[in-house]
């Protein structure tokens, strides 16, 4: 009995289930209506479940059969071997990635901001306003144009040394809280820029995020690292500090080298 | 009314639709005597056969993108286009033309009867075998392998339309060649 000749690419597609669902419908609607083609698809079937009644067809012959498992066992090992290293990989990448987000996210805002003022005076994006070594013209220099009241500091060097700092300049930033002061030292020809500012508003500098925190003179100075250089924070009355430098600020050059010493030549609490 | 179901001629068949999570070793372990039933059906010699799946596997091992998807049904189609690449290659080495749509009966090699019970098989296998390359081809990937359309489309680089009319002519000579000679459905031939 021959089936219908348009339903006939059907035949095949129905046996193999690779009819979509409204067509397998359709072709089911067909069906109940034509003997022929319900006779092919029982000839087809049959034919099909013949065919598959000889599978495997072949053999495959013992020695294919080890060769492949030699040839696939030191293979699986170079997989799995891969597949840890690929691991370890990604977790160190992972382990990398939350370390630099965590110490990122925990540097205030006044260091960060700190760091790019010095890197750009560094690149020469922020030419210095006034020019002078004299403490107490940038004083006033700072006090006209920043509003800042203080007098800057002249610390003496130690006896037979010349003086280690010295004072270049300064020049007014303006920043959302309100105008900063940039003042540039060098110390053995290497910048370090002080910002200052009124700190009329809360300071966010806390231990968690800073290298280190010391006590000195019932004032606490924050370290922290942040792009390779060392900023250094600290408020005192009613004036907050942020010290930038790429020098190393611990142990080996304590502020004594600028400040001078005290009795003890060092001091109080300053890391040796 | 007549309601004729669906067939159920898969229930024997690999899984090939879920995810199976084995390694790249642990699949390719478990393909290669599909490859070697696939080899034998295009070149119909048992040693070439064996030659052309070691030097499929060895091509796989070294692969430098294999499938992404650690599964059977990504791993097998993929072996089966090594294969068949070895396969074409080595038939351009030998200058031997693997005819394309030729209908011409390739003469089947001479097999060796099994025993009584298993007379049928053989017919059955003989008749197979004296199908056209081509034939033999998608006959072994769909009825024996379980491949379906679009995995023997993608396999043999042709269109859908290709696969089925090559499929129902096969089967429309196997029939041929069988007729009179299988048994019904659940009797042995004698």
């Amino acid at each position: 009995m021959r089936a219908c000749q348009e339903q006939r690419w059907r035949l095949h597609a129905y046996v193999d289930r690779e009819l979509a669902a409204s067509e397998r419908l359709e072709f089911e609607q067909h069906l109940e209506a034509c003997p022929a083609c319900r006779e092919a698809i029982r000839e087809l079937t049959e034919l099909v479940s013949r065919l598959r009644a000889v599978h495997p067809l072949y053999e495959v012959p013992p020695s294919l059969q080890s060769w492949a498992r030699e040839q696939l066992q030191p293979f699986g090992r170079m997989l799995r071997v891969r597949r840890w290293i690929a691991a370890a990989v990604v977790c160190l990448a992972f382990l990398v990635a939350m370390s630099l987000w965590r110490s990122h996210a925990e540097i205030p805002a006044e260091v960060v901001f700190a760091t790019r003022v010095h890197q750009r005076y560094l690149r020469g994006e922020l030419p210095l306003q006034v020019r002078s070594d004299r403490p107490e013209l940038l004083s006033q220099w700072l006090y006209q144009h920043c509003g800042l009241g203080l007098q800057l500091p002249n610390y003496p060097s130690p006896k037979g040394h010349t003086k280690a700092y010295r004072l270049i300049g300064a020049r007014k930033l303006d920043a959302k809280g309100g105008p900063v002061a940039l003042l540039v030292y060098e110390l053995d020809g290497e910048p370090i820029s002080l910002l200052m500012r009124t700190a009329a508003q809360p300071s966010d500098l806390r231990a968690q995020g800073a290298s280190a925190v010391y006590r000195l003179g019932g004032l606490d100075f924050h370290l922290y690292r942040y792009r390779g250089f060392q900023t250094i924070c600290w408020s005192d009355k009613g004036l907050s500090y942020s010290l930038v430098t790429s020098l190393r600020l611990d142990g080996s050059n304590p502020c004594v080298l600028c400040h001078g010493g005290g009795q003890s030549g060092q001091p109080q609490g300053w890391p040796q | 009314m007549v309601n004729t179901p669906a067939p159920d001629l898969f229930h024997g068949f690999e899984s090939s639709g879920g995810v199976l999570k084995r390694g790249l070793d642990q699949l390719i372990l478990e393909c290669y005597s599909a490859l070697y039933r696939y080899a034998r059906v295009l070149c119909r010699d048992p040693v070439v056969a064996e030659d052309l799946v070691q030097e499929a596997l060895l091509r796989a091992m070294r692969a430098s993108r294999p499938p992404r998807e650690p599964s059977l049904v990504h791993v097998r189609p993929w072996l089966f286009r090594i294969l068949r690449n070895v396969w074409l290659n080595e038939c351009r080495r030998r200058r031997r033309d693997v005819p394309e749509e030729s209908l011409a009966a390739d003469p089947a090699l001479p097999m060796e009867p099994g025993p009584s019970g298993e007379a049928d098989r053989y017919r059955v296998l003989a008749a197979i075998e004296s199908l056209p390359p081509l034939y033999r081809e998608v006959i072994l990937l769909r009825d024996l392998e379980g491949l379906s359309y679009q995995e023997i489309a993608h396999l043999l680089e042709c269109p859908l339309g290709t696969v089925m009319s090559r499929l129902a002519r096969a089967r429309s000579k196997l029939r041929r060649a069988l007729l009179g000679t299988l048994a019904p459905q659940g009797k042995k031939a004698s």
